[in-house]
This record gives structure tokens, C-alpha cells and sequence, in this order.
């Protein structure tokens, strides 16, 4: 310490801001897990749990109810640490991504079609001042694909009836096929801990991460004993090795020559060309894109005409719907479309 | 056209920098920016201290090696401190009418140069290794086997005592019949052309009478008046003769004030900018404005920057700036927009990032923000 140190800026920060729901926060570390090229740091985002009629009136509190016609420079860190840590105040010019994801919740008892289109028009910059994201009818519409490709895709809709949240996730986990990829950290984790006794964190980490990269077929079997060596029996160490070998041949990444993160980053980029097409869809009725036009249309999409189709298709308490679309994997592709297509 | 412009080893460039003027983006904004697919309006950002007055000296190095004069040359330490190379390269890559033209050497602490090579489309008109005594000759590439070289070896070393040694193309130029369209011809323009203007010597001081007299057009008056108020400084301004023939500058009120002693820094730094350009009879071809907008407003910043897109519009301007209201898209480009590093590297917002950077993008934001800090 000498004389002149003052408090150092800590810049570079990222803001996730959900619904306090713990499905975002798993695919967010996925994305990024697998998309390196982002370059954020789970363990160090900040994520804060709100919903969006909650957040808008905090906006409200510190900018006006004038605030979106007024077009003010909204700062989220600001309103939310002012908030909660008055005494520690941060600022959005020491953020580099300021993500929102929200579900459309057209049952919530706050439902405005007015405030939340005002959202949509006003956070479109993740770099600036945020970008909002919102999924239709929930965030669990990223795996809501029965097939790939899912041609059926283009149709997909849920009557507005469909509620509470609980039904829609049920229908989801019956039809997708993508949720076996998805899970499968979590579910290693859970085998490694619970089946295999493995109950020192960072261990388990490694263990699972060493699983995680085996990218050919023929290592499956010797990285999963070289892995688990000494970490567990050597009794548990078959059985072990017997049923994280099937596994993992299961899941398919080993096989295709590919550790699993490269081989769900192709997954995810597929998730987001069929969210392309399916927003083309809504919005110029067209769902085919031919294959090397997908950044051209994809430039062409505008949230907040989606978002008011969506309003007025849902609007009719018996009779409306939901088209299912899933945005906040956009991210990935407005990051740099070249992480979609390589 | 400069295309591209390698140092080492200079003041605190210890390891190759590099500027490709020709790495462009494909922007389709601010295209004014970009003159014949090269980079003619760049702005450099960086911390304090990290080199950015010393790469403009560098980049006018040329001019002194193809020019006698020590106008910029400067006697204090030359080479990088930390390194054990005795000499400093510079590498100087032109396109003329769709020849390439590389002129590269090195030069020892004492500035005496070590090397000096001129290829043009690839091939080797000359090297000369002076400091082994090997050299090569093909000037019929360039129509002047006539040279006598043997007059050269002769002059080298009897230039006056401030200069070590007579590089070899300074000879060349100055004393052998090139034809108009020759490429050195047209590398001894551009060489000419070359300016450096920095926010410190002299800016502040009381010009020399030879702008008073250039002033005295009534016209010409009225075009720095012009010039100020369009640039966001108004005032009138009234010349006259005093008794002794001095020429005063005054702002016109009730009563004169006299314009040198009252005008503010900005006012002052932006007509010094004038008085060294606009009276010359040619237009630059390279211009290193070194803190150019040091003590302008920041609107004011972006109408000097207006001005010399509008002015000139084939000159190669670097800039240099702590102003981030100017990294804006709306002015240049993530391709025309650079930082330099305390290490020394020299990146573009649009390689300074993974992000794809567009149109939208608030480039001052994220820069704040820190998205670019791996390169800063």
C-alpha cells in the first residue's frame, strides 16, 4: 500500500438479470461453457433475480414514468445496486454485457402489453445500456425441438390457456429431444456425488470436466479409469466405468470425434437456426431460409414486432396463442454471427 | 498511398508494431474514412505514456532520411532501452499508381544509418549494407543506370557535421535526372508532403510575422474568421498596422483586444492549427496530429474532424486523442479507430474484441466499459 492508491475500478463486469429462476442461469453456463469465444466467466457474473413489471418500476422510480418516451440512458447497475448495496454502487461503464431474460408471462397478474413493449423498445443493446430478451411463453422453449431438424417447428404454438408455467415445461420435457444432452453435466455431477460417493466439489469438477472432453471413441473407456483412479474403490471404479462409458456412447459427442461442449455448441447453433427461421416466421411468414442467408434475415428480425404480434395473437383468453420462440439464444448470434456458422 | 508502416526497436518500440493501412473492414458507414481502400482518417486512443507522440515521430522518420534537415530528428535517446539491437528499423510500404514501392533501413543510436534498402515491385533497386560494405545496384529497374555511383561514394560521409552519413536515396533523388512519372519521383512528393503537428511546441506562442502579412488579405482574414466560427469559436477579428511596423491581431469589440494575449488555449491551439496549414501551397499527403484536440471542446473535436475529412480527403491523417466522445460511429469506424498498448501493439476496436461490432454499437460505452482491455 503507498500513499497514493485510490479504490481500483473493477471494469469488464457482466449483469444477467432473470427471474430469480434457476433454468436460466443453467443455460446461460452452458452457452458459455461452450462458446468460449465469449469470454465470460460464470463464476464471476453478476446475476439478479426480478421480474420484469418489478424491474420497470424501479426504473420508473429512478428515471420518471417518462422515462421510455423521454428516451432516458437507463443504467440497470445503478437502479439495481442503489437498490440493494446503497453503500457499494456500481455503474453500467463498468459493464460489458448487460443481458435480460423474461418470460412471457401473459397470466402474470402484471401483465402490460404497454410496459413490456417499452422494455423491448428501449433494452436492445447488450453492450449499452442491456438487451432484453424475452421467450415465448418461457425460457424452457430453447429444447421444445422433437427432432433435428424440426420442420414442425414452424407451427409450434400453445394456446394461451396453457398455465400455469408448470404445464408448459411438462409438455416440453415430454416432447424434446435435447434435454438428455443438455442435463448431462449436471447429471454426471449428480452420479459422480451421489452414486459414487466423489464429495470434495473441486474433485468432482475435474472429474466431470475430464469426462466432458473426451472427444474420441476409443478413450472413453481409459479416461473415465484414469479419472477416477484413486478417487474412488477400486470395486466402484467398474461399475463406474461400466456406466459412464454408456453414457457417455449414449450422448454421442465421444463418437462424433467431438468432446461434449463442441458437440452441444453445434446443438445450440442449430437451436438458434431453427429460432431464426421460426422468428421469420412470425414476423414475414417465412420459415425456410435458404442455408447461406440466415445472418442476412436474422439482421432483419425486430423484437418488439415479434413481441406485438405475440400480444395480439395472445390476447383472446380462449381462442389465443403463443407461438413458441426462444430469443435469449440470440445472444450467440448477435455476439458475432460467425460463432453460429463455423 | 502509405499501405503500411513497420517500426522496432525505436524509443519505447521494442518489438515490431505494424500499421496496414489497407486492413479494412467493409463498413458501410463513415465510408469518408477510407480513400481507395486505404485507412486516410485514423484516431489512436491509449493510456499516458504508452508511445503514441513517439509513432508519429517515427512515421516522419522517412522524411528526414530522403530530406536533409534535423527538423525532427531528435538528439535524445533514439533506440529502445531495453533492448540489445544497435539499430532501429522502419519500413515503408507505397502504392503509386498500382506499384508497390518498399523503402526499409535502419539506423544506429547515432542515427547514422546501418542499412538501406529500396524494392519496388518486389524486386531489390539497391541495398546497401553499410555497415559491411556490401552493396547492390540495379537502378536500371528505375531508368537511372546513368547514376555514377562513384560520386556518391565519394559525398557520403562530407554532409555537414549533424549528419553522419548521406543516405544512399537522398543521393539518389537529389542528384541524378528522374523523369516526372518516375515512383521516386512520387515518393520524394508524398516524403515532402509529410507533416507532424503536435499539441506542444510552440502552439501556444505568438506566431511569426509572416502570418500577419498572409492575413492582410482582407479575404484571407475573413477566412480564419470563417474558420473559427464554423469551428465554434465566435469572434471578429481586425488586422492592423502599427507604427513600427509590426502587424497586431485584435478581436474587434468597442475597444481592440489584442487577439495573442487574451484568446483562450482552445482558440489559440485552433488557429495554430490554421497558420500551419492552410496559408501552404500544397496540401499535405500525410498529417500526424499528435493530441490534436487536447484543448478543444469535444464538439468542436468533431467539426476539426469534419473539417479535414472535407478539406482532405486523399490525406493520410493520423490522429491522436484522450477524448472518447470521438469514438463514435458516427465519425469513424471500428477499423479507423486504434489503441495502443502500454505493450506496444497497435489494434482496432473491430480486433480488439470477439464481438462482431456494428453500426449501432456505442463505441465510447464499451470501451469505458472495458470490452477492449485485453489491448489497451
Amino acid at each position: 500500500m503507498n500513499n497514493y492508491q485510490s479504490e481500483i475500478r473493477r471494469r469488464g463486469q457482466n449483469l444477467l438479470i432473470v427471474e430469480g429462476h434457476h433454468e436460466k442461469n443453467k443455460l446461460f453456463w452452458l452457452i458459455f461453457k461452450c462458446f468460449p469465444e465469449i469470454d465470460i466467466n460464470m463464476d464471476e457474473i453478476w446475476i439478479y433475480g426480478t421480474n420484469i413489471y418489478q424491474l420497470y418500476d424501479d426504473i420508473v422510480k429512478e428515471y420518471g414514468e417518462e422515462w421510455a418516451r423521454e428516451n432516458e440512458d437507463i443504467d440497470l447497475p445503478f437502479v439495481i445496486s442503489k437498490k440493494h448495496s446503497p453503500d457499494r454502487l456500481q455503474y453500467k461503464e463498468d459493464f460489458i454485457n448487460i443481458i435480460l431474460v423474461f418470460d412471457y408471462e401473459r397470466h402474470d397478474t402484471n401483465f402490460s402489453e404497454d410496459k413490456i413493449l417499452e422494455m423491448q423498445k428501449h433494452f436492445t443493446d447488450a453492450a449499452d445500456m442491456g438487451k432484453l430478451y424475452i421467450n415465448y411463453p418461457m425460457i424452457e422453449s430453447y429444447q421444445h425441438l422433437c427432432q433435428l431438424p424440426d420442420d414442425n417447428f414452424s407451427e409450434r404454438k400453445i394456446p394461451v390457456s396453457m398455465q400455469p408455467g408448470k404445464e408448459y415445461k411438462a409438455l416440453v420435457e415430454q416432447e424434446t429431444i435435447l434435454k438428455a444432452n443438455i442435463d448431462f453435466p449436471h447429471r454426471v455431477n449428480d452420479l459422480l456425488e451421489k452414486r459414487f460417493g466423489i464429495n470434495d466439489i473441486e474433485k468432482r469438477r475435474k472429474c466431470c470436466n475430464e469426462i466432458l472432453e473426451i472427444s474420441s471413441a476409443n478413450m472413453i473407456e481409459d479416461t473415465i479409469c484414469n479419472t477416477l483412479q484413486g478417487i474412488v474403490s477400486d470395486r466402484t471404479l467398474l461399475t463406474a466405468k461400466y456406466q459412464l462409458t454408456d453414457w457417455v456412447t449414449k450422448q454421442g459427442y465421444a463418437h462424433a470425434n467431438q468432446t461434449y461442449w463442441t458437440y452441444i455448441r453445434g446443438i445450440f447453433q442449430q437451436i438458434i437456426f431453427h429460432n431464426i427461421s421460426k422468428a421469420n416466421r412470425i414476423q414475414y411468414s417465412q420459415y425456410q431460409i435458404p442455408s447461406d442467408k440466415y445472418k442476412e434475415y436474422f439482421e432483419k428480425l425486430n423484437l418488439t414486432e415479434i413481441l406485438k404480434i405475440q400480444n395480439f395473437s395472445s390476447q383472446d383468453n380462449i381462442s389465443g396463442f403463443i407461438w413458441v420462440l426462444n430469443t435469449c439464444i440470440y445472444f450467440i448470434a448477435e455476439y458475432n454471427f460467425s460463432l453460429v456458422t463455423d | 498511398m502509405l499501405k503500411k508502416f513497420t517500426l522496432k526497436n525505436y524509443k519505447n518500440f521494442k518489438d515490431e508494431i505494424s500499421i496496414d493501412f489497407k486492413n479494412t473492414a467493409g463498413y458501410q458507414f463513415s465510408t469518408d474514412c477510407i480513400t481507395d481502400g486505404t485507412i486516410s482518417k485514423m484516431l489512436i486512443y491509449g493510456r499516458n505514456a504508452t508511445g503514441k507522440t513517439n509513432l508519429g515521430k517515427a512515421f516522419i522518420d522517412i522524411s528526414t532520411t530522403i530530406f536533409a534537415g534535423q527538423h525532427y530528428i531528435d538528439a535524445d535517446i533514439f533506440l529502445n532501452a531495453d533492448s540489445i539491437d544497435e539499430a532501429a528499423t522502419f519500413s515503408y510500404e507505397f502504392e503509386f499508381d498500382n506499384k508497390e514501392l518498399i523503402y526499409r533501413y535502419a539506423r544506429f543510436s547515432n542515427q547514422k544509418l546501418r542499412d538501406e534498402e529500396l524494392i519496388i515491385d518486389k524486386k531489390t533497386v539497391f541495398k546497401c549494407d553499410f555497415a559491411n560494405g556490401k552493396y547492390i545496384f540495379k537502378l536500371e529497374l528505375i531508368n537511372a543506370e546513368t547514376a555514377n555511383i562513384e560520386t556518391y561514394f565519394q559525398s557520403m560521409y562530407i554532409g555537414d557535421d549533424e549528419e553522419p552519413m548521406l543516405p544512399f536515396l537522398r543521393w539518389l533523388i537529389s542528384n541524378v535526372a528522374l523523369s516526372n512519372d518516375s515512383i521516386l519521383i512520387k515518393l520524394s512528393n508524398y516524403a515532402r508532403r509529410m507533416l507532424m503537428i503536435t499539441a506542444k511546441n510552440g502552439m501556444l506562442k505568438r506566431t511569426n510575422d509572416s502570418f500577419y502579412k498572409f492575413l492582410e488579405n482582407a479575404s484571407r482574414l475573413k477566412d480564419l474568421e470563417d474558420f473559427l466560427n464554423e469551428m465554434g469559436v465566435s469572434c471578429k477579428l481586425i488586422l492592423k498596422k502599427l507604427p513600427d511596423g509590426r502587424r497586431e491581431l485584435y478581436f474587434e469589440h468597442e475597444k481592440l483586444i489584442p487577439f495573442y494575449e487574451t484568446a483562450s488555449s482552445g482558440t489559440l491551439a485552433l488557429v495554430d492549427l490554421y497558420r500551419k496549414l492552410i496559408p501552404k501551397s500544397w496540401d499535405p499527403s500525410f498529417m500526424y496530429l499528435d493530441e490534436f484536440d487536447a484543448f478543444y471542446h469535444y464538439e468542436m473535436a468533431e467539426k476539426v474532424i469534419r473539417f479535414f475529412k472535407k478539406k482532405y480527403p486523399n490525406c493520410q491523417i493520423i490522429m491522436t486523442s484522450h477524448n472518447t466522445n470521438l469514438m463514435t460511429n458516427r465519425l469513424l469506424r471500428p477499423d479507423c479507430l486504434f489503441i495502443l498498448s502500454r505493450m506496444g501493439t497497435l489494434t482496432a476496436l473491430c480486433h480488439a474484441t470477439k464481438r462482431e461490432l456494428r453500426e449501432g454499437h456505442n463505441l465510447e460505452k464499451m470501451y469505458i466499459s472495458g470490452e477492449f482491455d485485453r489491448y489497451e
